[in-house]
């Protein structure tokens, strides 16, 4: 099949067996890859009810049709399962070189089940499937781990890895590959500790075979050529998405002390501006990518502190770990990361537990005994014990280890009203209390409270920001546009960043894979996607539905207290009207569960048996 | 004098006339930012405005038949 | 024309060796390049590109005579004669002679530019163009 290597494999690691199979053509071409076979594979195959972290519970890892090809931002793969932070679906994606790797070795995907009774590394190198033993790199850091198997395989293998949080199964523990780069979100690393999975190595020689070679190298040369020729090719790849910084700032829209406020007085001295002169030492490309966002950075001016290497920081760590962490320098925030990556911790989560820690610290509603010792917000000691505490589960990191939702459950005293997520996710670098429509990204992205389905904060800029009204409609046209470059395997960057033209993708697919879908029947195909993700969490998560679709109390409760948001603050009601004019241009009902004509016009008929009663 | 305002990548569809190339004709002198005001873009959407390929501030005072760049906000991811 | 590489620019992407594969194959494969992207992380945290300079000891190596410099001053390896033996990639100085199993020659740099070309970083120059300048 052209664009596909056209083989999935297999791994069951509780009998150590691997199952090469040829790639279904009813899944290609309905699901394309990446978001959409993980979406397919995991309403299919995992066991309805199940834990998370049980053996039969399926990872998949999941490459796509354009993955690993020559065209700008080739290199994405999405690692997913059902959640063990939301209980929902669950996925999160990473550049790198994996996804192609992946495809060279001959395979566009991974399903993974089972548990290997000692820890193990899953070595592939091309045809040969190997499993190895884990036990000397468990308990060591996933950068570490991925160094010692790049000299004990090789220097050509990619490598997937997670660090001690991920074997201690915390609840947002990620994956992390190519020195940096993590599948941060869901807490997928924590699924794969379950199964004793320390790491994945992939090595692969073979060919991508495409539809219409020569025109499929034309179009690639074009695009690239076309890249190179935007003007903010030069002007946003020095600062990658660090460079946003200010401008949330500017707007009042920076996670700001566990989400208390949207504007940090410092965030000068913690930009992308600040990272180029201070720390940065290269750029640091994914596969086929013309405008590298990835800004690797050396720490050496941290007092008591050995000289550090790290990936980043980039804006979402900058704003989670720095201004809702009150960390006040460029190299404090790059440090946390440092200690993150090394833990197999997201950053994301990360951020958010540890503020979220830090309020309850101050309220009273844990204390230093729970913690070990005093902690403060802008510290960067505080900070960096509490994440030690969480990937070893010692004391109060036991509770904080399940996120937020679950961390506030078991501490109570009014702390679920600045547990800031959505379904058991933590928010991610857009506060949004004057930003509707950035808010109802929020509400309803198919992981919980993350970004990247949909980015809407200039919409809500450039329409007026006091009004819901209207916001619905681009919400969704977002959340299919942009989960599609997660279904197609590329970055959707150059899109976002640099203004490169959709319609270059709906050109270059046909001559791909021989398909002669345009771009509308792309958006269609997403639009599918995300209605199955939304009935695994109807499937799995007992009474799901519009309740779970709401931003904690602070985000509605509270007006923003200082800076340019202030006083603003998106009510009860108004947070309903967003609701139902969302619900109802989806076709759902007004309880935000999908209609069975609706399900079915999307080519989802399969999933009404599984929806009994819950569906009508 | 006459200006040029070029919206980049998804700032375009909120230029004026939503289209990315916006010619204004007004009394000099001009900066960005009055530019911006008098084509009623918000300054909100304009990260950064370049001018002949450098990056300048929004009090920037524009020349005639000058053609100013305007970033959008970028996302992270 | 020469090709050399600045390092320091170099932010790994591959697009030279995936528009090399398809240069030299015709195929979607960087595995099939005539030249490599290596990268030393985590510390110090660089890059470097392997690329041939045409000095010309693959040709000296060689038992049957298959390297010769051509016209525009690139050794071409013929695949007629090249009996497979790889004396050239242990002679290669720069480790710039590349093996691939699906392959029975090694794949060498033909000096056709397309790196230089399509590098997004200017990592990859016309060594003679520079001479020329300076």
């Amino acid at each position: 099949m052209n664009g596909y290597a056209g083989r999935i494999l297999r791994v069951d690691l509780t009998v150590r067996s691997v199952r090469p199979e040829e790639l279904s053509a009813e899944l290609a071409r309905g699901y394309l890859g990446g978001r959409g076979f993980a979406a397919k594979l995991l309403w299919d195959e995992s066991p309805t009810g199940g834990s998370p972290l049980a053996p039969e519970a399926p990872v998949i890892v999941a490459s796509g049709p354009l993955s690993g090809l020559f065209m700008p931002g080739s290199g994405k793969v999405t690692f997913a399962a059902k959640s063990p932070a939301t209980g929902g679906y669950g996925d999160s994606n990473m550049g790198g070189h994996l996804a192609a790797e992946l495809k060279f070795a001959g395979y566009d995907a991974l399903v993974i089940t089972g548990r290997s009774e000692q820890p193990v590394v899953l070595v592939i190198d091309g045809g040969k499937v190997s499993f190895r033993d884990g036990s000397p790199y468990w308990g060591k850091g996933a950068l570490e781990t991925e160094a010692m198997l790049k000299s004990n395989l090789g220097e050509d293998f990619q490598i997937a890895t997670i660090g001690p949080a991920g074997e201690r199964l915390v609840a947002f523990a990620c994956v992390s590959h190519d020195f940096g780069r993590q599948a941060g979100r869901t807490g997928i690393g924590a699924v794969l500790g379950s199964k004793r999975v320390k790491a994945i190595a992939v090595r692969g020689h073979g060919t991508i075979p495409v539809a219409k070679p020569a025109a499929f190298r034309d179009k690639g040369k074009e695009m690239f050529k076309a890249c190179f020729a935007k003007p903010g090719f030069k002007e946003w790849t020095p600062y990658g998405t660090a460079g946003v910084t200010d401008w949330v700032n500017e707007v009042g829209a920076f996670p700001t002390r566990n989400f208390q406020t949207a504007y940090f007085d410092g965030h000068r001295d913690i930009n992308g501006q600040t990272l180029k002169e201070r720390i940065l030492v290269t750029d640091k490309g994914c596969f086929a990518c013309p405008t590298p966002c990835g800004k690797y950075s050396r720490l050496e001016r941290i007092p008591g502190r050995a000289e550090t290497f790290v990936e980043g920081p980039e804006y979402e760590t900058i704003a989670l770990l720095g201004g809702n962490c009150l960390l006040g320098t460029i190299e404090e925030v790059a440090y946390a990361n440092y200690v993150c990556d090394e833990l197999g911790l997201d950053t994301i989560s990360g951020g958010n537990v540890v503020a979220f820690a830090l309020e309850c610290f101050e309220q009273g509603l844990i204390s230093a005994d729970d913690v070990g010792r005093k902690v403060r917000f802008g510290d960067l000691d505080s900070v960096v014990h509490l994440l030690k505490l969480i990937a070893a589960r010692r004391g109060i990191g036991d509770v904080l280890a399940r996120g937020v939702k679950g961390a506030a459950e078991a501490i109570g005293g009014g702390s679920e009203e600045f547990a800031i997520h959505v379904k058991g996710l933590e928010w991610s670098g857009y506060e949004a209390r004057y930003a509707p429509a950035m808010m109802l990204s929020y509400m309803t992205a198919d992981v919980g409270a993350h970004h990247n389905r949909s980015w809407a904060i200039t919409h809500d800029v450039a329409t007026g920001r006091g009004s819901v009204e209207g916001k619905a409609r681009r919400v969704i046209e977002l959340q299919h546009i942009r989960p599609l470059f997660d279904a197609l395997g590329v970055c959707r960057l150059q899109w976002v960043e640099i203004g490169f033209e959709l319609e270059h993708y709906a050109e270059l697919f046909p001559l791909v894979t021989g398909w002669d879908y345009t771009w509308p029947d792309l958006l269609r195909l997403s639009e599918r996607i995300w209605n199955l993700t939304r009935c695994f969490w109807l499937r799995e998560v007992p009474g799901f539905g519009r309740s779970m679709d709401y931003p904690p109390g602070r985000l509605y409760k509270e007006p923003v207290p200082s800076g340019p948001s202030q006083g603003h603050v998106i009510d009860r009601p108004r947070l309903d009207a967003l609701l139902d004019e969302y619900y109802a241009l989806r076709g759902w009902d007004a309880n935000g569960r999908p209609t069975a004509a609706r399900l079915r016009e999307l080519g989802l008929d399969f999933v009404l048996p599984g929806l009994k009663g819950k569906v009508s | 004098m006459r200006v040029v305002l070029v919206g980049m990548s998804h700032l375009a569809r909120y230029m004026p006339g939503g289209s990315p190339r916006f010619e204004l004709v007004a009394d000099g002198p001009l900066t960005i930012a009055q530019a911006l005001d008098l084509a009623g873009i918000s300054p909100q959407l304009v990260m950064a405005a370049l001018v002949d390929g450098q990056r300048r501030e929004k009090s920037f005072c524009l020349e005639d038949g000058a053609e100013v760049l305007l970033v959008p906000p970028l996302a992270g991811g | 024309m020469s090709l050399r590489s600045i390092d320091e620019r170099c932010s790994g992407c591959r697009v030279c060796e995936l528009v090399c594969g398809w240069r030299l194959f015709g195929e979607n494969n960087p595995k099939k390049s005539a030249l490599r992207v290596t990268g030393e992380f985590p510390a110090p945290g660089r890059y470097r590109v392997v690329t041939c300079d045409q000095c010309g000891e693959c040709a000296e190596a060689c038992p049957v005579g298959a390297i010769a410099l051509g016209a525009a001053g690139a050794y071409h390896l013929d695949a007629e004669l090249c009996t497979g033996c790889l004396a050239c990639v242990e002679a290669c100085p720069r480790g710039a002679l590349f093996t691939h199993p699906d392959v029975a020659q090694p794949i060498k740099c033909i000096l056709c530019g397309e790196c230089i070309e399509f590098c997004p970083r200017e990592a990859l120059l016309d060594g003679s163009r520079e001479e020329a300048r300076s």
